[in-house]
């Protein structure tokens, strides 16, 4: 054979051999350590790791026309326009972000308490030096910073979302309003139940402050609680307040600058269901620690900032 | 089984008794804390149609199972009511609440007063301020800026000085609604001379058959932790002998006619369920469900280590006590399932008992168990959280029957089984009674259906008294 052939044959093999493994390979989220998977028998977690496959969804909405995809009447200017994204799949907290994981953080040197607002009645804080009582470590810390919610992230190995990751796991790919589904019911919903009355009269979706993710009714898609209400959480983006990043429609990953990061979620401070669509953004200055914000952390994805 | 044989184990029953008697002093939890009540009369079959005495409505919902004796039938409502009706026809005869403010006197009561007016108004200042944060919470995030993030600032720590004081009156005041386990989920106790209370405030109370207050106590606030959830109280107070042993926060003992404290136990009591009581030799002793033994009249430690429960009480069948070492749902599924462990009693010198392992059992379900097993005549019932019904050999430890009790719908089973009038009882959080027959086989006879309901029934001569959310109803 002359060399010429073999080359062009070594080509040919290596353009199959690169098709097939492009066809046939599944693209997987790289996966947190094994204890902080959901699957792996700590189900009794909230802050551990649920997987959500990629796909390709409609990001946002708008409130301007009836017929157009992605309508709701409820919606914000800064909530649209929407458009078509894709998000390589990914592993997010079931819940939001524990006490306890944080405390882990900051007695390893990797977190500083000083990212944390510790006073307050709404405060879910538990000190260092405090005993470690498991019923306030499970609690979703509040009053942190982007900063250090950042830096939790990376203490586990992962990072926070971006907004489409985190929208995509909130709504998944049918276009729902809430988590749970396109009925405004509040929070904590009202029970046709004659045990709980005083949760059947709660209409307005008012929380008195942070519940834990064990009061916390009506999963996502994915099976994450928390995701309407509660707190506000942190994402990694940059926030775009005159609508989302024009960015590819590929893992967008927002603006490359800003002044404030993105929130998403509402919080226990929302006082109607239309405050808690999954759709709904907001921004803060990354220094602030206010008690209506936590956040949750992701593994994989796309690599972004 | 023929109804001779029958007799003659009940005789058996009674003489075991005797040896190894009961030492409680009135009817409440569970008749006498066992789920088993001998002797009566009361009708297998009961609906709106079928055998209805009386039906009264109830102001508030409860967990807390009927206590029935001296003519009344007493119940609780949420959250802190004792209501006692005549148990011939239902007719209310005296309701009372039990705050805390009202067990308070002297310098504590004026400063859990003032901080209970502090409370009220920090949290109608609380009520204002809600608007204004939910309004000021998306305009700082839909348009960013240093002003608008202070305003908000601003407004939540105000927020969180009011929340302090809201939280620092909690524990003087009447508590919110809780739905689940609520706050008077500890089932009442009555006997010829009054009735006690329990309630998750942490107030205990006795009273005369008349309603007249005798004494009442506050054991302080509701405890930090529940194993398995965070809130509520449901062990249930327990007369034994001369005494009220009260299971809150920790074990308190009190004089059951003057409320005085007879001893405490240092352990917090984190379980939902009661101690057992039993008579050893003629002492009477305390069964806690973390596996320690106690004498009741003053608390020495009898014997230790011999089980950890969560949810529910020992059982005691005549000289034997059973553990059913239930857990969480997520525990259950980890371990494949759960450890039944049995003891046979025997006194010691001194006052004392031994404990002699008479079997482990595997039970392997897959759901949890919230009710309490009755033991009755050579067997143990129990019933997982999904009706999964096991029945374990009270001799051997071997399970010799388990299934899905059928008819019954996919609501939970909290209360445990009980037996009675010869009969296996099943019910669930829908009001449905399973009614089987009793032995190494339980067979399904049939199922009765009420209203949502999670307190135990209480049979007592010829009726059957059932507490739903809504109603008390006797049938006969």
């Amino acid at each position: 054979m002359r060399k010429l052939d073999l080359a062009v044959l070594l080509l040919a093999v290596g353009a199959v051999a690169g098709a097939a493994w492009w066809r046939f390979h599944v693209p997987t989220a790289t996966p947190p350590p094994a204890p902080w998977r959901c699957d792996s028998g700590k189900d009794a977690r909230w802050d551990c790791f649920v997987s959500v496959p990629g796909g390709t969804f409609l990001m946002g909405a708008q409130a301007t026309d009836a017929k157009d995809p992605g309508y709701d009447a409820d919606a914000s200017p800064n909530e649209g326009p929407p458009r078509i994204v894709s998000v390589a799949p990914f592993w997010i907290g079931r819940g939001e972000m524990s006490v306890g994981v944080f405390r882990e953080c900051a007695r390893a040197g990797k977190c500083d308490v000083a990212d944390v607002a510790t006073e307050g009645g709404y405060s879910t804080w538990l000190p260092l030096d405090a005993p470690d009582v498991p019923t306030s470590l499970s609690r979703p810390l509040n009053g942190v910073s982007w900063k250090g919610a950042r830096d939790t992230c990376a203490f586990l190995g992962g990072r926070l979302p971006t907004e489409a990751e985190w929208e995509f796991a909130a709504r998944g790919t049918d276009g729902r309003h809430w988590p749970w589904g396109n009925q405004p019911l509040c929070a904590s919903p009202p029970k046709d139940d004659p045990f709980s009355r005083a949760q059947r009269d709660n209409k307005t979706c008012t929380q008195d402050g942070p519940w834990r993710m064990s009061d916390m009714p009506n999963p996502s898609p994915f099976g994450l609680v928390g995701m309407a209400g509660n707190l506000w959480e942190w994402v990694g983006d940059w926030y775009a307040p005159d609508g989302l990043p024009a960015a590819g429609s590929k893992d967008p990953s927002g603006p490359a600058t800003g002044e404030t990061r993105g929130q998403r979620g509402g919080s226990w401070t929302a006082s109607s269901p239309a405050d808690l669509r999954v759709t709904v953004r907001g921004g803060l200055d990354p220094e602030s620690k206010l008690n209506d914000v936590g956040f949750r952390c992701v593994f994989g994805g796309a690599d972004v900032r | 089984m023929s109804a001779s044989v029958r007799r003659s184990l009940w005789r058996a029953l009674v003489v075991a008794v005797g040896l190894f008697g009961s030492a409680y002093a009135a009817t409440g939890y569970r008749n006498d804390g066992t789920g088993v009540w001998p002797g009566t009369s009361a009708p297998t079959a009961w609906s709106l149609t079928e055998h209805l005495l009386w039906r009264t409505a109830m102001p508030a919902w409860s967990n807390a199972s009927p206590a029935v004796g001296a003519g009344k039938v007493c119940v609780c409502g949420e959250p802190t009511s004792l209501i006692c009706a005549d148990s011939a026809t239902g007719r209310v005869a005296w309701s009372a609440a039990h705050d805390v403010l009202a067990t308070l006197t002297g310098d504590e009561k004026a400063k859990a007063s003032v901080l209970v007016s502090a409370g009220d108004a920090a949290e109608a200042e609380l009520a204002t301020l809600r608007t204004e944060v939910s309004r000021l919470s998306r305009e700082a995030r839909a348009n960013p800026s240093a002003d608008a993030s202070a305003r908000l600032k601003t407004v939540q720590d105000r927020m969180g000085v009011l929340k302090t004081a809201v939280a620092a009156a909690a524990q003087y005041r009447t508590p919110p609604n809780q739905g689940l386990i609520g706050w008077s989920s500890p089932s009442p106790a009555i006997d010829a001379t009054g009735v006690w209370a329990l309630f998750g405030n942490g107030v205990v109370a006795a009273h005369g058959l008349d309603g007249a207050l005798k004494w009442s106590r506050w054991l302080g606030p509701p405890p930090e932790r529940m194993l398995g959830y965070d809130s509520g109280t449901s062990a249930s107070p327990l007369r034994v002998d001369d005494l009220l042993v009260v299971p809150f926060r920790s074990l308190t003992v009190l004089d059951a006619a003057t409320g005085a404290v007879r001893w405490t136990d240092k352990r917090p009591w984190p379980h939902y369920g009661p101690a057992a009581v039993t008579k050893v030799g003629g002492v009477s002793m305390l069964l806690l469900p973390d596996g320690r033994i106690l004498r009741a009249r003053d608390g020495v430690e009898l014997a230790k280590d011999l089980a950890d429960v969560w949810y529910i009480a020992p059982v005691v069948a005549g000289d034997v006590v059973i553990y059913l070492e239930a857990r969480s749902g997520a525990e259950v599924i980890q371990s494949g399932g759960v450890t039944m462990k049995a003891y046979r009693l025997a006194a010691a010198p001194g006052g004392s008992v031994t404990t002699t392992p008479l079997w482990t059992t595997k039970i392997p379900a897959k759901d949890p168990f919230y009710g309490q097993p009755v033991a009755s005549l050579g067997y143990a019932y129990l019933a997982t959280s999904t009706a999964e019904l096991w029945t374990v050999n009270l001799t051997t430890g071997t399970i010799t029957a388990t299934r899905k009790v059928a008819g019954l719908t996919n609501d939970t089973v909290y209360a445990g089984p009980m037996v009675a009038g010869g009969h296996l009882y099943v019910g669930n959080d829908s009001g449905q009674t399973a009614v089987l027959s009793i032995g190494a086989t339980p067979e399904l006879l049939r199922v009765n259906a009420l209203e949502a309901m999670r307190a135990s029934p209480a049979f007592v001569d010829a009726r059957v008294y059932l507490r739903s959310a809504n109603a008390l109803y006797a049938f006969q």
